[in-house]
This record gives structure tokens, sequence and C-alpha cells, in this order.
């Protein structure tokens, strides 16, 4: 009986099994490989060591692009986070036309993210674009958003958060939708405000959530590729190139699969970096 | 002041809104329009002869449009079929056989959704050259077949099931594929259909990959061919630009618009606790 | 209970072999059959329409040799290539290219050299005869030759003659010099209230990474440096006259104001010029059909616009960018004599340059060209073979991708941050030194 049940087991589980082990691990073990070669596709891969890394490490191009990469994650979850948790809460409530908020509001999630960058291309035309609808009122008529090195990160970060903060208020919703009533409806009686009830009551129940938030936006961020290709390609003079795009480039246009793993394999380690920390600071409470 | 504290919520809510629509309006105003009438008009002028028609007949001039379409449907709806069936497969075996180094697999499993893309991606461009899966559905398919979150969220959900039903098919002579698919996997089919969403959408979605993978037209995923057509240097203007922007994402609000709570729940059922 | 183990093993075999098979089946037909000719070109219209309609049915009739044509976007073409090339034999077999990579190719053993027997002569000698004398020089590595020029692309300049006579300036005598120019491009650069150009006097419209070389790069030859040095070991700019050059470009944005960043998102030289958001360009011959068959109001003929040749620097041996187009076989081909046979149905009949010359303009170099009664036909030939005789071929080194980043990079320093020469130039100069000796 046990027999038979773990070779059905182990026969279950198999192609998922080798599927990870052939698409998953090998790639993920080979990075790490390739990172020590200088490689150009043509000739076999020679060994070099850390070169590559030194290199990197020396190079200014490598650092902008770490530091735009930081910009864009930090700029795009600091002001989305806190907006979707808000969208949520307001949403949380018996509300007339809740649900054509909620659909309104998320639907920009279901958009394929080059149609989006599209789209905002459009916007963000510096003459005649949408954009001037918001600003002309304050006095800047005109934005030369994606040809100026102040406004492009702006801009790519703007369109991440209209095309993600439903996404996430979705998320919180629903956790926010799971703490039970009673808890408010105690600390109601306890004579709590509702500055209180938030910080005592929802913000430790959402713990759970806004860990598994910060971590899935901040990977996501951490990689973006499709908004920065398609909008600015990674200008001007490289004031949106991100480390994804960077990678890219490395292996694509200049044929060096080493150097472009070693990227690759660093950008893993600060995600992993990242997570700890995140982990550490919102873990739930003892 | 009840009252007022409502008004102003329903105003902010009703901004958000504004902010989600206006730029769609925006594309959809733009599809009416000459190159010319798009930058130096108001946003909300419609010329007396609405070039709808021209600018989305443009469209096919410049690009295989449809082909580009079926390509990505092709392609997305492999691998949330795989997705959906492996997951079910492995996350079955996970949850209700015991067998050596069970509880490994499934934490190496779990252990690659931390794995980010980026890192693998020129491993797998080499292992997809070397196979000769360049420019082919197989390229784009295969890599992504099963993904690892599909299997913990099976997982989860099967460990859920009762033992006490699956023991009581398998006495009445049922094996254990038919048990998986016959009996347990029906109870889950919304679990299902929210990874089937989830995945369908992101796959869509993709353009590093076929970026990657493909080199002919013939190949090109929507995604893709729309990144290059606003690219070109040669042909595609504003109004061009959004009339395939506009048939391009169509079919999704379309669905969007019936299907909107299932779409929804997918998404919030990360947010419930397990 | 064994029985059914069984069972699933089987079924698990069978589909397995089935996804397999079904797989391979995919593939196969993706993949183009034998003896058909893959050919990947840049979605140049012209181009298109020349080989579609034209060259591959008369070479299909001609020799019995099918064409898979594929169009790729110019800024995909070259990273495609080098891709599908180093890549398990699924690559093109002929492809029409820059020519600025061509040292990549031949250092990578990624092409081959001309077949001259695909032109129906024995030696490499006799093809090189055919052509005007040194037109061909710039595709010869250690002493053989690997392509054959689809268009040999020297660089002059459009302008349009009716933003002219609206400034009250004779249409017929436009500047000579960049100095000169400078004056004249104010007066028909158009600003709206805030002061913000809509109507840019001088359009340097460089905006892929290649593009930069022959667009404000010709600035650099035409002070008598260039963006390598002579042996291509170091740089070539870091010095007074390649920082007068830098200077100029700098100046065009942040002091006169004659040159725009921002005209418009989408990044169409042809549409610049014919929706009236440049006055001035830098072009090839190519650029008047595909401008007058998308925008007919803007003619020629009309006196709407004009050619000029490309503005020099007072004092200064003249000089222009070429940026030739050729075609080069894979060395993976199995078919590459079939690849040069179809080069030569191309190129060899004076019949097919004829086609090329008025049809989509491209030049191509052969003997008497610049006395083809077609192409003396086109009214403004004349000029563009005036600044062929003074074309400097694009730097030459196996590192041009990281080359054209750089010099892109430094581009957008210069004219979107408004950075001054002093600073850009020596970092550039630093990161060409560090691309070339790795």
């Amino acid at each position: 009986m046990a027999g038979h049940e773990a070779r059905t087991g182990l026969l279950l589980v198999l192609p998922a099994a080798l599927f990870f082990a052939v698409f998953m691990l090998y790639p993920f073990f080979s990075a790490f490989w390739y990172s020590l070669t200088s490689w150009d596709l043509v000739s076999p891969p020679r060994f070099i060591g850390v070169t590559n890394y030194v290199r990197l490490f020396q190079d200014d191009a490598f650092w902008n692009s770490a530091k735009v990469t930081a910009y864009y994650t930090v700029g795009l979850l600091v002001p989305m986070l806190p907006l979707s948790l808000a969208l949520a809460m307001l949403l949380d409530r018996k509300l007339r036309g809740r649900a054509v908020y909620q659909a309104v509001l998320f639907a920009p999630t279901v958009l394929a993210a080059v149609v989006v960058s599209m789209i905002w291309r459009v916007v963000y035309m510096p003459q005649g674009g949408l954009y001037q609808l918001v600003t002309a009122p304050f006095g800047l008529p005109y934005i030369p958003w994606l040809n100026d090195r102040h406004w492009a990160m702006p801009a790519l970060i703007i369109v991440g958060i209209w095309k993600n903060v439903g996404y996430y208020m979705v998320i919180f919703l629903a956790a926010l939708q799971g703490i039970s009533p009673s808890f408010y409806e105690a600390a109601k009686a306890d004579g709590a405000g509702s500055w209180q009830q938030f910080r005592h009551i929802t913000l430790p129940l959402l713990r759970p959530i806004t860990l598994f938030v910060a971590v899935v936006s901040m990977t996501r961020a951490f990689q973006g590729f499709t908004s920065a290709y398609t909008l600015t390609g990674g200008g001007p003079a490289d004031a949106t190139k991100l480390l994804p795009l960077l990678v890219y480039e490395h292996a694509f246009s200049f044929n060096e699969m080493g150097d472009a793993s070693a990227i690759a394999v660093i950008m893993f380690l600060v995600l992993i970096v990242l997570a700890l920390i995140q982990f550490r600071t919102f873990r739930p409470e003892a | 002041m009840r009252s007022l504290w409502g008004a102003l919520i329903h105003l902010f809510l009703a901004a958000a809104c504004a902010t989600v629509v206006l730029p769609l309006v925006w594309m959809v105003l733009a599809t009416l329009k000459t190159h010319e009438q798009v930058f130096t008009q108001p946003m909300w002028f419609i010329p007396a002869q609405i070039q709808f028609g021209a600018n989305i007949a443009r469209v096919f001039t410049l690009i295989p449009f449809w082909r580009y379409f079926t390509n990505s449907l092709i392609v997305a709806t492999l691998i949330t079929a795989g997705d959906l069936f492996f997951s079910t497969l492995a996350g079955f075996g996970l949850a209700k056989y015991r067998f050596p180094g069970r509880d490994v697999i499934f934490a190496v499993i779990v252990g690659t959704m931390m794995i980010p893309f980026i890192v693998i991606m020129i491993p797998q461009y080499i292992i997809v050259r070397n196979l000769g899966w360049i420019d082919t559905y197989a390229g784009l398919t295969v890599p992504f077949l099963i993904s690892s979150f599909g299997i913990f969220m099976m997982r989860q959900a099967f460990l859920g099931a009762s033992d006490d039903m699956i023991a009581s098919a398998r006495i009445d002579g049922a094996h254990d594929l038919r048990v998986l698919f016959q009996i347990v996997v029906p109870l889950y089919v919304p679990i299902l259909v929210s990874l089937a969403i989830l995945r369908f959408l992101t796959e869509w979605d993709s353009l590093l990959w076929p970026l990657v993978v493909t080199n002919s037209d013939r190949m090109r995923t929507l995604s893709l061919g729309l990144a290059i057509m606003q690219n070109d240097r040669y042909g595609a203007d504003f109004p061009t630009l959004m009339a395939a922007a506009l048939m391009a994402i169509v079919p999704v609000v379309v669905l969007y618009a019936f299907l909107q709570r299932y779409f929804v729940k997918s998404v919030a059922s990360f947010g419930v606790k397990e | 209970m064994s029985r059914i183990g069984r069972r699933t093993l089987v079924t698990g075999a069978v589909s397995i072999a089935g996804v397999a098979a079904f797989g391979s089946l995919l593939r196969d037909t993706a993949r183009a059959q034998p003896k058909t000719l893959a050919y990947w070109g840049h979605n140049y219209p012209s181009r298109v329409k020349i080989v579609n309609e034209i060259m591959i049915p008369g070479f299909k009739k001609d020799a019995a040799i099918d064409v898979d044509h594929s169009v790729l976007d110019t800024s995909q073409l070259e990273p495609k290539i080098l891709t599908a090339w180093v890549g398990g034999g699924e690559g093109p077999d002929l492809v029409s290219v820059g020519d600025y990579n061509l040292p990549n190719y031949v250092y990578r053993k990624m092409v081959v050299p001309v077949d001259p027997t695909a032109f129906g002569l024995t030696s490499q000698a006799e093809l090189i005869a055919l052509f005007e004398p040194h037109a061909l020089d710039g595709f010869i590595v250690d002493g053989k030759l690997y392509g054959i020029p689809m268009d040999q692309g020297s660089i002059s300049m459009v302008y349009r003659k009716d933003f002219f006579r609206e400034a009250g300036l004779d249409p017929e005598s436009p500047p000579k010099t960049w100095e000169d120019l400078i004056e004249v491009a104010e007066k028909v650069t158009k600003r709206d209230a805030s002061g913000r150009v809509t109507r840019a006097g001088l359009g340097w419209e460089a905006r892929t990474n290649t593009s930069h070389f022959y667009y404000w790069g010709t600035l650099l030859p035409q002070k008598g440096v260039d963006f390598l040095s002579r042996d291509g070991k170091t740089n070539g700019f870091n010095n007074a006259a390649g920082m007068a050059a830098f200077q100029y470009l700098f100046e065009t944005f942040n002091t006169w104001h004659i040159a725009a960043l921002g005209l418009a998102p989408t990044i169409s030289p042809i549409d610049d010029f014919g929706a009236g958001r440049v006055a001035m360009m830098n072009t090839g011959f190519w650029l008047p059909p595909s401008l007058e068959a998308q925008y007919p109001d803007v003619s020629y003929a009309k006196g709407v616009y004009g050619v000029m040749r490309l503005p020099q620097f007072k004092g200064r041996t003249p000089a222009t960018r070429l940026n030739p187009w050729i075609f080069v076989v894979s060395a993976r081909s199995r078919l590459q004599r079939e690849a040069w046979q179809f080069v030569a149905y191309m190129t060899k009949d004076p019949k097919s340059q004829a086609i090329w010359a008025t049809q989509a303009q491209y030049l191509l170099p052969f003997k008497g060209m610049s006395t083809q009664p077609d192409i003396l036909r086109i009214p403004y030939a004349k000029i563009f073979l005036a600044d062929l005789a003074i074309g400097v071929p694009t730097p030459r080194t196996v590192k041009f991708a990281e080359l054209a980043s750089s010099v892109a990079n430094g581009y957008d320093r210069i004219s979107a941050n408004g950075e001054r020469p002093e600073v850009v130039v020596p970092d550039l100069a630093k990161q060409v030194d560090r691309l070339l000796a790795e």
C-alpha cells in the first residue's frame, strides 16, 4: 500500500519536479557559473573568476543603473502602497457605488503593460498631452516628460502607480474584509477613536498581508522592464536605465553573457537581502 | 458632519476613477483624429471627418495584427493550460501522498518562487537556443509551462480536501487520476479559475521573454509587436498607435466587463488568510 | 493496484511522447523549408516593396529559389542578427544591414567572403573592378571582400523651401557652411508664446544608437577628427578640434536654440520633416521617395523642399559621412552560393540598379553609376553624388555596439541634460578608450 502510494505520489510530482530541475534550478546555478566567465556566445565560455564583478563595481554605467533602480523601486512603493491601502479602507465600507469604484480602479491591472505605455506616451506628449489638464492649473503648461532627465523617472513612476494601485488595493481590501468587526466594536466600546482603531487593530492585523504586498511589489518593481523599455528606452542619458535594461543590453546588444549574468546575480543577492529585511520589519508579533 | 465626510470620500474615489478613465478616453479620442489634430487641437476636439476607419486600417498595413494576436493567444493559452494541469497533478501529489523527499521537493519548489526571472533569463535563453527552439512556440511556452506559485496554491487547496471522500472513492474502485480529476478537482474550480486568469494575464502581458526568444515577425506576440511598432521610425503616428492599442485591449476590457468579479477575486485571494 | 499504476505510467509515457512530437512539429512548421533563402532586412518601406514585389518573384522565376523575407525594425535588426548568428543555425542566410558591424561579424567568423562565381566572375579582383574605385574599400577585411553594397549612403541635407520663403530667405541659396547656417536656422525656427521651440531650424534626428554617426556625427570628420583615432585604438576627439565639434552641437541646443528635442515622441525623421517640425535635416538619398509618399504636399517638384550639400566648417577640408548598407551572408548558411546569387540578381543588372535608384533612391556604386541617365534624371542626384565623393566611413571597431551606446549617452547629456562639452567630452573619451582596450 505504502509502496503504491509513494510511487503514485512521485509520479504525480515528477513532471513538475523535472521541469523545475531543468528550467529553474539548472539555469539558476548556471547563472552563477556564467557570471564567472567571459562569453560572447561564439567561442566557448572562458573562466575569468570574479573579473566581471570587479569591472562592474568600477563601471559608472552599472552604478547609475543601480541608483536609478533604487530610485524607481522606492519612488514607486512609497506613494503606491499607502495609496492602495487608503483606497482599500475607503472601499471597506457600506458605500454606494462601491462595486463600480472597485471595478474601475482595478481595471488598469488587466491592461497589457505595453498598451499602458503606449497610451501614456501620448498622455506625456509635451505639446498637447493630456497631462496638461492637471498641470496647467498649477502654472506648468509644458513638461518635456520623456526627454528630460528630471521628469523621465517621475513619468515612469506615475505610470507604475496608475497600473498597479488597483491590484494592491484589492489585496488589502480582501484582508481588511477578513478582520472581524467585533474587534472594532470592542475597541469602540472602550472609547477608542478611528485613528486609534487604525493603529492598534487594523495595522497589526494587516501585518502579514503588508509583508506579502511589500515583498511582491518590491520584487516586481526591481525587475521592471516593460514600461522603461517602451516609454523611454532607458533614456534620456540613461536616466531611466533600470538594471534589467542593462542586463538585456549587455546580453543581447554587446553579447557579453558573463557580464550580464553578473549583473543579474548581483540583483538577486540584493533582492534576497531586501526581502529578508522586510521579513524582519513586518514580522508578525510573537 | 457625517455627510460631509461621506461626500469627501466619494469625491476622492471619483477623482481616482477619473485618473483611470481619462487616459483611456484620451486614447479613444485620439483614434478619431489625424496626427496633426492630436498635437494641435484640445483634447475634446472631435473632427468633422472622423479618421477612425482610416487609422484602424492603417494598423493592418503596418503590422500583421491578427498574427500577433493569435500568437499571444496560443502562447498564453498553452501556458495557462499547462500550468493548471501540472499544478493540479503536482499539488495533489504533494498534498495527499506520502513519499520520500516530498517535503524537500515542496520546499525547493516554493523556494524557486524567490528566484527572479532576470537571473535565469540568460541561461534559459541558452537552453532554448541549444534545443533549437528560438523563434518557435515551444521556445515561447515551455520554459514557463509550470509555475511554483500554481503548485503552491493547489497544494494548499488540496490539503483541505476531505481524506474520507478520497478514501471512499478509492474503495469504489476509482484509480488515482480519476479520483483527482473527477472527484476532487470539481470542488476547486474557483481556485483554478483564479489561477487561470492570473496566469493568462501575466503571459498576455509578457514582453521581455518574447523579445529575447523571437527573431522573426511571424512569431511575435502582441505585446512585442506593439512595443516595436511604437518605436517604428517609418510610419506609426499617434492615432495609428492608439488604434492599435484600442484593438489590443478591447477583448480584454470586454471580458473584464463581464467577468470582473472573477478577475478581482483571483487577486483578492492573496489577501485572504490561509 | 499494480494494474492501475501501470496504466498511469502508460498514459504518462504516451502523453509525453505526444507532446514531444507535437513540439517538434511546431518547430518544423515554424522553420523555413530547405532551398528557401532566409533574408532579413530593415523596415524601410521602399526597400520592402522592391524586394517583395520585384526581386523575390523575379529571382524565383530566374533561379527557382524561394526567398523568405523577414522585415525587422531598424533598431532591432542588429541585435537580432547578432544573436541569431551565434545561435544554433536558426539565423538568416542573407541580411542587408548597416556596414558598421562588419568588423564584428568578420572577427566572430559569422560571415563569409563574397562568392565571385555567383556574379558570373572568376575572381574577387574582377568583382571589385565592376565598382567605382575605392567604393568597396570599407567592406574589405584582411584582403577579402565581405559585403556588397545595397546603398552607398552619402549624407547631404534637405531643407524646407517654404519656410525659407516665409522667413524672407532665398530658397535657392541655402547655407553652405555651419557658421552661416546658424543665422538661417534662427530665422526659420518657430517658437510659441513661452519661448518653446515648435519648429526646429535644424533637426538632429539621432534616435537610434547608430544614427548618431551620420547626423551630428558628421561634425567630427568635418573638423578633421573622428570618434576613433586613425589606428582605431583610442578615441580621436579629445582634442581642440573634437571639442569644437561638440561645442557646435551643444550650442545648437543650448545657445542658439535652433535644435530641440521632444517635438514629437515618435521617432520618424520623415514625419518631423514632412509635418514641418524641422526646417533643415541631414539625410541620405533614400529619404525623398518615402517622404513624398507619406506627405504628398511636401513635394520637390513643387518647390516645397530642396536638397543642399551638407554644410561644412569654414576653412576645413569638406567631408560627409557615408552610411552604406550592405548585403552579407552567414557563415552558417547552407545556401551561401544561392544567397550571393540573389544579391547578384538584385544588384548586378543595370536594370535592377535603375529600380533601386528610382524607387528607393539607393545608390549602388557600380562603375559608371554617376553617369547613369536614370539617376541623373533625378534633379538632386548630383548633390548626393558630389557628397558621395567626400564621404568618410563610419568608425570601424569590433566593439561598435558599445561605442554607439556610449556616443548616444554623450549626446543625451549634451542635448537633453544641457551638460557642457568640457565635462562630457573627457568622460566620453574615457569610456571609449576603456571599451577599446578590453
